[in-house]
């Protein structure tokens, strides 16, 4: 009831403004006149008994003013008065508002942008029921810089026998196929071999048809596969494709399912999940470790449950096989929920980002609170006139506090549009380089946070200019009004925040700074190899066309003498995991001569096979012995080649050539291979880091060969041409083996490089954005203090001061503040950018070149940015001031 | 504004206000007088704080107001008490007698 009538009221007051105060106006009125006829019985003249009356009330004007505000007191009515008060200020100084709007509009827009990748990489859960319970499974190593390394086939045995603790788990690796639809060229797609527990793990039915089942990992089960939402809708979305055959590898496979839309596992561009085959009678050996394991846990289960079993299990196992585990050497088995697994690479960098956005935000904030400090002077006599007339404190800070949250509200839409934009921009930058960079969108939580950061900035914008503007006495402001001058008050505050905002700004630019100097590090690194010139492209050959090693090595000895038929082609050669493309290979291998203590600390190191041309084209030097020839065949003694790393690693200064390894160690019964060269090393893991020692076995001889391979084309074509080229000879060849990832050797570098230039390109526009506003802060500043000094310098100038002694006086005015602001930001700078040094390269976090360079630099565009105002200073004509 | 008068003061008034309009429904100029009159003129009601008293109570749904004539034909304001505002003044009135009986028993104890 009170509630109802309370609304009642405001309504009607918001409503029926014009008739409440006229209402107000007229019971008044009735008031006076009743009161004056009163007076004049009591004796008075009629004009004594009128004034007297209006005395009595109490002033007209500030009891209407006093009742308005109780009115307005009710939160509904205050509030819509503010705002509409609110707009028409805003309105009334358009300029102001524009690039108060705009300044907040670019902050928030930064923030709401980067603040989706953060939601969608980071903080949302993966995109399955209950993704909390899902772990990634690995080998923990002590000692060893990846310490979560894949499980062998017999390893996840163990677990998916022994472990208690899992709901359900599944081993999984990822490979292509070559999928052939009708006559059309066959086209490469992602596809990924699984036990059928995967989909009980990621908890995901298949929407039509079913998943895999259990009996479909036998080696002699029907060869059947689940395929993508995507795949489904790309040949038909025909809903009686389940039972039918699709083609692929050369191999009839029957769909059984199709996964819902957006299901995607492990990698976003799946499109295929096979059955993973066990044939338990002949598992591979337990050292062999490539499959990757994921879990989900019983319900209930704590991690640190599971992983106190596993743990206990991982000691059991190491008991029982001592030959693969070696006594102490401590190897595990790690828990790591899926999620941190996928994206802990990018967290800190992603972490430190957000940071910096936040930092732009706050100067945007202060350069805003700084704007509305200048108006608040202008707006001196207007508040002092309300404040006279009866309107409290609180009830003008409420308003100045509204105007501002108006502003940052309009701010946060604008802002929501620019982070619209720039999802796109920091998407296609991203590229592949950042995990779940596809899942990142603006949802209702990137709307509640801009909303929030909209409040925020609104409140940190508004706060300072409302404590100070309704500060001054009435009598203080007309008086100083009347002089034609703002009045002091202020300046100190704002003066504090332009010092601040230059604090912050220098600490972005000395992070963006450390960041550009480890990119240009990264860059001088001399990987190895030549990158120029050079086009690679890859084709896995379906193994039931080409099912003999011999077919397979035949097709790629063609391929590479067609390419180079072309005159422009230097030469063609043939690697199976190229440079810098993320994948690689161990093997385990015995020295001859060199007895490992036990069989776990036989040697293993990343192979390669190749062709010799490999080494030419790339330029990896040969510094002994040779590289591969026409003679390192079927037939002939099985030959290596190894890096300058490996070689000193086994043989110190004594040269490897002559000496003899043997595959899968010394009791393999494997025959002995000999070193016949040494060749440079080549980072192959990207060029932060250091180059793997590498093993090199010809392409044509090795047995293990996988018809999986990469032709590198050295040519003065341009790529575009050599990519047409190797694409028209591996078609005329065999049409139905696609060719894929034509990419140059440049352009592989440059992915590689993908997620350090993401976080120096954004540090770098969010800090040049900073520098900006700092910049606008100085320079208003020195503008308001030149405004104030007007009559001084008209003073000083008319008693004989030169041009340059007020020049100087302004400027070290700027200087001042410039100074003071560099010395708190260098603080900060040192303090802050220890959070980084995970994302630095050969570049220490206080790498003295970033933090004098950049100081210099704020310094030296921030006594600019001052000298604009100056130069009004000193065109100060005394005369004029005196008027 | 009014948060200088202490919450007893305030109080004060609004009980005035509502026991005023209890007698009969009143415009804001005659609820002054009869205030100042019933209480022998020992309150100097400030008539300046009388309106957005009545403001208030208006919005908590104490009292309502109408526009009707008064005896000489003039157009007023007058307030009457609501129902709600009725049960305030009863709680009002047992508030205020139990707050003065203490005070007065502190202020007569030797």
């Amino acid at each position: 009831m009170a509630m109802m009538s309370k609304l009642a009221v405001a309504l009607r007051s918001i409503f029926r403004r014009s008739r409440v105060e006229r209402e107000l106006d007229e019971e008044l009125r009735f008031h006076l006149e009743m009161q004056t006829r009163e007076n004049i019985r009591s004796g008075m003249s009629p004009q004594q008994a009128s004034r007297r009356a209006a005395l009595q009330l109490g002033g007209v004007e500030q009891t209407r003013e006093r009742v308005r505000e109780v009115r307005s007191g009710s939160l509904l009515l205050g509030w819509w008065q503010d705002f509409v008060y609110g707009l028409r200020m805003l309105r009334k100084q358009p300029l102001v508002t524009l690039i108060a709007g705009l300044t907040l509009a670019v902050g928030i827009g930064a923030n709401s942008a980067f603040f989706s990748v953060v939601d969608g990489v980071l903080l949302s859960p993966l995109p399955y029921p209950e993704a909390d319970r899902i772990v990634a499974v690995g080998n923990r190593w002590p000692g060893e810089d990846d310490d979560f390394t894949s499980l062998s086939l017999p390893e996840f045995l163990d677990l998916r026998e022994h472990s208690d603790s899992f709901q359900s788990v599944a081993a999984y690796n990822v490979r292509s196929y070559n999928l052939s639809l009708g006559d059309a060229e066959a086209e490469r797609v992602l596809g990924s071999m699984a036990t059928p527990g995967i989909f009980g793990v990621l908890g995901t039915p298949a929407t039509l048809g079913r998943t895999l089942e259990e009996g479909e990992e036998a080696p002699g089960a029907d060869k059947v596969v689940v395929i993508s939402h995507r795949l489904w809708t790309r040949i038909g979305a025909d809903r009686s494709i389940i039972g039918r055959d699709l083609r692929l590898d050369g191999d009839q496979f029957q769909v059984v399912g199709v996964m819902p839309e957006g299901f995607h596992f492990p990698r976003q561009r799946t499109d295929l999940w096979l059955p993973h085959k066990i044939d338990s009678s002949r598992l591979p050996s337990r050292g062999s470790r490539n499959r990757r394991v994921v879990a989900r846990l019983k319900p209930g289960l704590r991690l640190e449950q599971a992983q106190s079993e596993i743990d206990a299990l991982a000691q059991s196992l190491s008991a029982e096989h001592p030959q693969h585990y070696g006594e102490g050497r401590g190897r595990g088995i790690a828990l790591k929920p899926l999620l941190e697994r996928t994206v802990g690479s990018v967290r800190q960098a992603m972490l430190v980002l957000l940071g910096a956005v936040g930092l732009l935000l706050l100067i945007a904030c202060a350069n805003v609170a700084n704007l509305l400090l200048a108006r608040g002077a202008s707006r001196g006599p207007e508040l002092a006139v309300r404040s006279a007339m009866g309107a409290s404190r609180g009830r003008l800070v409420r308003q100045l506090l509204t105007e501002s949250f108006l502003l940052s509200l309009f701010a946060g839409l604008a802002g929501l549009l620019l982070a619209w934009g720039g999802i796109e921009a920091l998407r296609s930058l991203a590229g592949t380089g950042i995990p779940r960079i596809h899942e990142v969108d603006l949802d209702w939580r990137v709307l509640a946070f801009t909303l929030g950061a909209s409040m925020a900035t609104g409140l940190l914008a508004g706060i300072a200019p409302a404590w100070q503007g309704p500060r001054r006495s009435v009598h203080d402001t007309l008086k100083a009004e009347g002089r034609g001058q703002g009045g002091g008050a202020g300046l100190g505050l704002r003066r504090a925040i332009v010092v601040a905002e230059v604090a912050l700004a220098l600490v972005l630019l000395i992070g963006s700074g450390l960041l550009a100097q480890s990119f240009f590090k990264v860059l001088s690194v001399d990987a190895g190899l030549r990158t120029e010139s050079i086009v690679t492209a890859r084709i896995n050959l379906s193994p039931s066309t080409y099912s003999s090693r011999h077919q397979a090595v035949d097709y790629f000895t063609r391929l590479a003498e067609r390419i180079e038929l072309d005159p422009r082609v230097r030469e063609a050669g043939l690697i199976n995991w190229l440079p810098f493309s993320g994948s690689n290979e161990d093997w385990t291998f015995g020295i001859e001569g060199y007895q490992p203590a036990s069989a776990a600390d036989e040697p293993g190191e990343q192979v390669r096979m190749a062709d010799g041309a490999y080494f030419r084209v790339l330029g990896i030097p040969l510094l002994a012995g040779r590289v591969f020839d026409d003679s390192d065949r079927d037939g002939n003694p099985l030959t290596a080649v190894v890096s300058q790393s490996l070689a000193r690693k086994y043989w110190g200064d004594e040269s490897p050539v002559g000496r003899r390894i043997k595959i899968w160690g010394m009791n393999s019964g494997q025959p002995w291979t000999t070193v016949v060269g040494v060749v440079g090393d080549v980072r192959h893991r990207g060029l932060a880091t250091e180059a793997p020692p590498i093993l090199y076995f010809p392409y044509a001889q090795v047995k293990q060969l996988r018809a999986n391979m990469a032709v590198v084309v050295h040519s003065a074509l341009d790529p575009a041409q050599a990519s047409d080229l190797i694409r028209r000879e591996a078609q005329a060849l065999d049409k139905n083996q696609p060719v894929y990832l034509v990419i140059t050797m440049d352009e592989w570098v440059s992915r590689s490089l993908t997620q350090r230039r993401f976080n120096l390109y954004l540090l770098a526009a969010f800090s040049v954005m900073a520098l900006l506003l700092a910049l606008v802060g100085v320079s208003g500043v020195i503008a308001y203090f030149v405004s104030e000094r007007t009559r001084e310098i008209g003073i000083r100038m008319a008693l004989g001061a030169q041009r340059r002694d007020i020049l100087r006086m302004v400027l070290s005015q700027s200087a001042r503040l410039t100074l003071q602001g560099a010395a708190l930001g260098l603080a900060g700078a040192f303090a802050l950018t220890r959070f980084m040094e995970g994302m630095l390269f050969q570049v220490s976090a206080t790498e003295p070149i970033a933090y004098v360079g950049l100081t210099l630099l704020l310094v030296a565009i921030s006594m600019l940015a001052a000298f604009v105002p100056a130069r009004r200073a000193v065109r100060v004509s005394p005369l004029e001031t005196f008027k | 504004m009014t948060k200088k008068r202490s919450d007893l003061l305030r109080g004060t008034l609004d009980l005035l206000i509502l026991k005023t309009l209890s007698l009969e429904p009143m415009h804001g100029w005659g609820i002054a007088q009869r205030v100042q009159q019933m209480s022998q003129e020992v309150f100097r009601l400030n008539q300046g704080s009388l309106y957005p008293c009545l403001q208030r109570l208006e919005q908590e749904g104490w009292i309502a107001s109408g526009w009707k004539e008064t005896e000489n034909r003039r157009q007023a304001k007058y307030y009457s008490l609501t129902e709600s505002g009725r049960r305030q003044l009863e709680e009002e009135t047992l508030n205020w007698e139990r707050t003065s009986a203490a005070i007065a028993r502190i202020l007569e104890a030797n």
